[in-house]
């Protein structure tokens, strides 16, 4: 998968959203959460249980600023990988949960412009590397600058881990 | 342009003239503290050592019992620590040992104008020697590699301290008044203290405050450089450093002004950090277990408060009183200043430094049985954190730990100063 391009159906949420609204904090205490695949039965089950049917490979979640707040981030981030979730796109995030994206090798990029121009439902199309893209239903291009460079780096390695590896290895050579 | 301390230490640590809220850059780390049992074999199993071996830095402090079998032991930490090329002297072992959120600074690795991640949650706690300090959870282990880390620059929330602090108040109250207040303003956001009541607080005090971040909902706490500061650190600093203070006119998203004297002793709920009440509401609630200790208490402040509440006293046979010194350092202090003595004539039983009771009651005399209720000092208050699942812990200053355990119930420390 190329994780340096979204594309799918966006899901949009408002500001200040936590972990919790998507995947009730109960199941922390139930020992459930540390299993991504019953975590992600749990999808929005509070505000409709319907709804976890309706993610498709590749969705992107669109929200406002300080997305992800919460605790113990990778146990949700994992649960939305496991619902087949391509990446995020928020104002902000709260950093915890943007750190532990990315060096997952999830893309998760602060684009302050990017929420005011699409819709829950719209099929979203982004270019990381280069901020171009469409909202392929309406017909609408997108410009936003690229992605800053070194999550980009990251994104492209697939996490940090094997990043860090790539870098010392070619810093060894030089 | 006038600019936060949070954005003159990222700037100088990523090596820009100036960076500004929502950059990314990558920050050249200065220190990492590291704890006993947090450990990632993939550094090993790709043959890495410490960017800096003599940067990074180990404190040995939960000494977990072999049964709590997702947390590494102590003997697989110290051979973590060789692998890496850590020196013997940067690990704090049995004898040296203490929180990885208290060794560092009382050994003179955290100074002033730097960049310090450590491993473990509680890693803001620094932030109150003017240092950018985060907690790099399991991201620690790729920057042990390279000595970086990558940071968006966050937004900070100015806190004016005016006034002075009264007796019988500790760190707790000011980070509990403040996590009543914000809540939820200081999400992912940096709190930046300072004003004239700084003076009024001691280190330890500072560190209590910058303990409670992460409960605050805040990325770290960053606290001016003062007279106070520089004095600590000048028997202790390993090397020059240069304090950063915000421009007068640095862009805050909020400001916010208290007057320390204003402050009272705050509890925290049961089960729920969040829950904070003033102490008045659940006075006179039966207690069998008290406890000083973890990164949040336990330091000399917090020992030499209570031990003026138990001075010439005796706790109550209903009551079991237990101290973890947050350190041997402090431990060593307490002996010669007479703070130890006091504590034990009250009956309290005192341990060996760590996190003692904070970690799910591991092997503590402390650890709490069914059906029981808490006071502590320490960090965390949820169900189950200090043993049973099935006993009620509330959170408090260690004044308000100390007079509970003279009565056998939740009581305001502030009738026993002579």
């Amino acid at each position: 998968m190329n994780t340096l391009t979204l594309k799918g159906k966006v899901w949009k949420y408002g500001d200040n959203l936590s972990v919790y609204y998507f995947f009730p904090p109960i199941y922390e205490m139930l020992g459930i959460a540390e299993q991504p695949e019953e975590l992600a039965k749990h999808f929005l089950e509070e505000v409709d249980p319907h709804l976890v049917r309706q993610v498709e490979g590749g969705d992107v979640l669109v929200a406002g600023k300080g997305f992800g707040q919460g605790k113990h981030h990778f146990y949700y981030i994992s649960a939305f990988q496991e619902l087949g979730f391509g990446g995020f796109v928020a104002e902000s995030f709260h950093p915890q949960f943007q750190r532990e994206c990315i060096d997952r090798g999830i893309p998760a990029i602060a684009y302050p412009d990017l929420p005011s121009k699409v819709e829950s439902g719209d099929l979203l199309e982004l270019n990381l590397r280069t901020g171009k893209g469409n909202v392929l239903n309406r017909s609408v291009a997108i410009s936003l600058v690229p992605a800053p460079q070194v999550l980009l780096s990251i994104l492209a390695a697939g996490g940090l881990k094997p990043y860090t590896l790539q870098k010392l290895a070619s810093e060894s050579r030089n | 342009m006038s600019k936060t301390m949070t954005e003159k230490l990222l700037a100088k640590a990523s090596g820009k003239d100036a960076v500004s809220v929502g950059d990314v850059v990558t920050a050249r780390i200065d220190v990492v503290s590291m704890s006993d049992g947090f450990i990632d074999d993939w550094l090993i199993e790709n043959n890495l050592k410490a960017w800096d071996p003599r940067r990074v830095v180990f404190s040995f402090d939960h000494f977990t019992a072999a049964e709590l079998k997702w947390w590494g032991d102590v003997a697989r930490s110290r051979e973590f620590a060789q692998k890496l090329g850590v020196p013997k002297e940067n690990v704090y072992d049995v004898g040296r040992h203490g929180l990885s959120h208290q060794v560092p600074a009382e050994e003179g690795w955290v100074l002033p104008g730097t960049f310090y991640v450590a491993g473990d949650t509680q890693g803001a706690t620094m932030g109150a020697l003017n240092c950018f300090a985060i907690a790099g959870l399991f991201s620690t282990f790729p920057a042990i590699a390279t000595g970086e880390m990558w940071m968006v620059v966050p937004e900070s929330i100015r806190i004016t301290l005016t006034g002075e602090m009264p007796k019988g108040i500790l760190g707790k109250d000011i980070y509990f008044r403040l996590l009543q207040d914000l809540h939820g303003r200081a999400d992912s956001r940096v709190l930046e203290f300072g004003g004239p009541g700084l003076q009024s607080l001691p280190i330890d005090v500072r560190m209590g405050v910058a303990n409670g971040s992460n409960h605050i909902g805040a990325m770290t706490s960053l606290f001016e450089p003062d007279q106070r500061l520089l004095d600590y650190l000048k028997p202790r600093a390993r090397g020059p450093f240069e304090p950063v203070t915000a421009d007068r006119d640095a862009k805050y998203v909020a400001s916010y002004a208290y007057d320390l004297s204003t402050f009272e002793p705050l509890v925290s709920g049961p089960g729920d950090i969040s829950k904070i009440q003033p102490l008045s509401e659940v006075r006179g609630t039966t207690v069998q277990a008290a406890y000083m200790g973890s990164c949040s208490s336990g330091r000399m402040e917090d020992l030499k408060l209570a031990a003026e509440v138990l001075d010439g006293r005796k706790i109550t046979p209903d009551v079991r009183l237990v101290v973890t010194p947050i350190s041997s350092n402090v431990l060593r202090d307490a002996a010669e200043n007479g703070v130890l003595q006091t504590l034990l004539r009250a009956g309290a039983t005192v341990t060996s430094p760590g996190c003692g009771a904070c970690t799910w009651g591991n092997q503590s005399p402390l650890r709490l049985a069914d059906g029981e209720t808490c006071i502590t000092a320490s960090v965390e208050n949820y169900s189950g954190r200090m043993g049973s699942d099935k006993a009620k812990i509330y959170a408090a200053n260690a004044a308000v730990v100390a007079a509970s355990a003279l009565t056998g119930e939740i009581t305001d420390p502030r009738g026993y100063f002579r």
